[in-house]
């Protein structure tokens, strides 16, 4: 068959790719032996990866629709298994998931299971379904299920909408991560970076669509793999003689805690952890006596800087002292927070840590039980906002036939789950290298990884190391470490060749990038097909709407690319929530829409709207960044998961009008019929 | 697929139903299980894993892969005993009403 022939020669062609990569990456540790200075393999190793994705776009530009749209459904389910995966796997998965493991311990699964569970919904409930129904978008599908008396295209709207806020949201995030990594690695500004990668977004997708897309994606799931792989094997084989980390991460468990055990006991991190405590108490001390504490503080910083001037005419100590004045709270309000967040950092740290190995470590048995609660909620949201994301639903379009996109979910589970099981093993590894070889070290050599990822910012230090107790010596308790550089510096601390940190930068941009691209097509498609075309130009030719989407395409990324150079820290944290309003919204209308025959355009009009409402407003009322109150929380479930109030609701709402409206038209059973035949 | 909607035997359709069901419902009790009763299970080993460690942190994952080949195997069966006649499918159900 031509389609076994065309898998081959793909499976061929990317075999060759691979052998290349290796080949570059043996070339690049050869020239780092000679000499190359450190700057110069990074810039080469963004340049040329950034280069790969540009050409695979160049090769596989187009302007037909269908090739545009859905990269001409004959992408085979294991090719289109991988591309899914980069397309899955943000920058969130490849840089942050260890380091929040990492920092958190059990706690910190709740996204691996609720991430890879999705799966499950996607490829059971929608995946084969959506396939079957064989146009371009998921607000496509909703549109036609969901269609109106007399054609009104109430639900494609909702759809649209819903699709463009969440793919939006999680955009802006993945260009984030691509600025900050091409600006860590090559030292160029943050916003260069920022528009370094949305040129080679903008080549391959503009060019190529899904098409090129697809192919890209590929390439970059390679990457990312061997990128994750050499550091986790290269750890184990350090630590133990076992080369596979997915098994020898095991033996280290009870190690771990029987170190983190001595740390808990251990005098000298008792010494450091009181001194936390005698900062939290000085910080309450001036809470309490404001405002009076407020205007003494700043007096006094003003009085020590006029010094200052007069005196010795440090500029360093002048620049410094006038920097810790311009930080200062200007108001007294503003010193309340701050002052109070301060003191609770202290708190937290004056406390031994609860045991990372143990499920819901808390105080009390209820403490632990609403820690229980909010892992379960998480895990249902990410489950259920998985199987409602539009970016990676449409990935399912493309494949050649029903039964292939059935194979094509357990093909991207697998290669997901590839990088996943490796997760938790660089998490442990790392946390037994810094307990055994950090911990204990003294201040007067400490390793060089250290001081070049303190030294990259210095405002907010991505890890800082202060001789609390002034001992001298490396305490646990004075170590802080941003969860984000975990698998970044994961090279280094293993004592791996700078080639490597390049590699893994090249990775963690390769899933940022994917999923970006996947991202931005997913808008300007549902924006040019559902909205250009089946609203306002029904008539338009197919190269019109291929034009239309390239032209919203170029203006998306660029309004994408503004704002994330703008590092806006609340949408940055909307992520997570993007899984639950997409859960809450375009989850239930799916399901019902495939599994409930007596589900009409009316009920879907309504349970869209009441879970993206009960959702959103749940998050305002309880988020503290939306002038939200923490004592608003309803059962203590976090914000971040309101989609298990959001779901429900959109359920309950969708069943309870259809029931009360007319029957689906015969014209939607025979489609339901159609979708649920073979 | 060029075929009119109405030719579909409901058995395909049935027999997809069943295997997703029961799909899923081992799926949610694995899932939810070995979460909710995860501090009971922290007492069991698997190896040198706590066994609720594990579950959350491989296993589950592990186990959704499984279940998606068998759902992905399971498809395909269906769908084959459906292309060698309607005959011998219809037998195997239930008539209707």
């Amino acid at each position: 068959m031509s389609q076994t022939n065309y898998s081959r020669k793909l499976t061929t062609y990317y075999l060759w790719y691979t052998a290349l990569f290796f080949v570059f990456l043996i070339s690049l540790a050869m020239l780092e032996r000679e000499g190359v200075p450190r700057s110069w393999i990074g810039y080469l190793f963004m340049f040329v990866t950034i280069v790969i994705y540009a050409g695979i776009g160049v090769l596989c530009r187009t302007s037909d629709i269908t090739e545009y749209y859905v990269a001409g459904r004959r992408v085979p389910a294991v090719f289109n298994g991988m591309a899914t995966a980069a397309d899955w796997i943000s920058a969130a998965s490849f840089l942050s998931l260890a380091g929040g493991l990492f920092l958190q311990g059990f706690d910190g699964f709740a996204y691996i299971v609720g991430w890879t569970g999705g799966f499950c919904l996607v490829a059971m409930l929608i995946a084969p379904y959506i396939r079957k129904f064989g146009q371009y978008t998921i607000p496509d599908f909703l549109g036609a299920r969901f269609s109106g008396p007399a054609g009104t295209n109430m639900v494609r709207l909702l759809a649209v909408f819903a699709t463009v806020f969440i793919s939006f949201i999680y955009v802006v995030a993945q260009i984030y991560g691509v600025g900050l990594i091409t600006s860590r690695f090559t030292g160029v500004d943050f916003s260069v970076g920022i528009f370094l990668g949305l040129a080679s977004i903008l080549v391959c997708s503009f060019l190529g669509g899904m098409r090129a897309i697809t192919w890209t994606q590929v390439a970059q799931y390679i990457i990312i793999l061997i990128a994750f792989m050499i550091p986790a094997i290269w750890l184990s084989i350090k630590h133990s003689d076992n080369p596979v980390p997915q098994i020898s991460y095991g033996a280290f468990l009870p190690q771990l805690s029987s170190l983190e055990h001595g740390f808990e006991n251990d005098p000298k991190e008792k010494e450091v952890r009181a001194i936390y405590q005698l900062r939290a108490n000085e910080f309450l001390e001036k809470i309490q006596h404001l405002p009076t504490s407020w205007e003494n503080g700043r007096t006094e910083l003003t009085k020590e800087l006029e010094k200052l001037k007069s005196e010795s005419g440090n500029l360093i100590a002048i620049k410094n002292a006038s920097r810790i004045l311009a930080s200062y709270p200007s108001t007294p309000e503003e010193a309340r927070s701050r002052w109070t967040d301060v003191r609770n950092s202290y708190l937290a740290k004056a406390q031994p840590g609860f045991s990372q190995y143990t499920p819901y470590a808390a105080k009390t048995a209820s403490e632990s039980d609403v820690k229980r609660n909010n892992f379960i909620a998480l895990v249902l949201c990410l489950m259920m906002g998985t199987a409602a994301l539009p970016h990676v639903l449409t990935r399912y379009y493309t494949t050649p036939s029903v039964t292939a996109s059935r194979d094509s979910v357990f093909w991207s589970l697998f290669f997901i789950m590839l990088l996943y099981i490796t997760i938790p093993a660089i998490a442990i590894l790392i946390k037994y290298d810094i307990y055994t070889s950090l911990v204990g070290t003294k201040f007067s050599n400490l390793p060089s990884w250290v001081t070049y990822w303190a030294n990259i910012d210095k405002l907010n230090p991505l890890i800082s190391i202060i001789d609390v107790n002034k001992d001298g010596i490396v305490q646990l308790s004075e170590i802080n470490i941003d969860g984000d550089i975990i698998v970044l510096a994961t090279p280094e601390i293993a004592g791996l060749p700078y080639v490597i940190s390049g590699l893994v930068a090249a990775g963690g941009l390769a899933a940022a990038l994917s999923t970006a691209d996947g991202l931005l097509l997913t808008i300007s498609n549902s924006l040019s097909h559902d909205i250009y075309y089946k609203m306002v130009d029904p008539s338009a030719s197919t190269q019109k709407r291929v034009t239309i989407s390239k032209l919203f395409l170029l203006v998306v990324a660029l309004f994408a690319a503004y704002i994330a150079s703008l590092k806006p820290a609340d949408i940055l944290s909307l992520v997570g929530a993007a899984f639950s309003v997409a859960a809450s919204t375009l989850f239930p209308a799916l399901v019902l829409g495939i599994f409930w025959k007596r589900t009409n355009h009316q009920g879907a009009v309504a349970g869209i709207i009441m879970g993206f409402f009960v959702c959103v407003f749940y998050m305002l009322y309880t988020h503290p960044l939306f002038g939200g109150n923490m004592q608003n929380q309803w059962w203590h479930i976090a914000p971040i998961s309101a989609g298990v109030f959001g779901v429900p609701a959109g359920f309950m709402t969708m069943a309870l009008v259809s029931l009360c409206t007319p029957k689906p038209d015969a014209k939607t059973l025979e489609l339901i019929d159609y979708l649920r035949a073979p | 697929m060029n075929k009119k909607p109405g030719q579909k035997p409901p058995h395909y359709w049935r027999s997809t139903k069943r295997l997703t069901s029961t799909l899923l419902l081992f799926w949610f009790i694995l899932t939810f299980g070995s979460l909710f009763f995860a501090r009971q299970l922290s007492t069991l080993h698997f190896f040198s894993w706590p066994l609720s460690f594990y579950m959350a942190a491989q296993g589950l994952t592990l186990s959704f892969v499984l279940i998606l080949a068998v759902y992905s195997l399971g498809m395909h069966w269906i769908s084959r005993s459906k292309k060698e006649g309607d005959d011998s499918c219809r037998k195997q159900t239930i008539p209707e009403n």
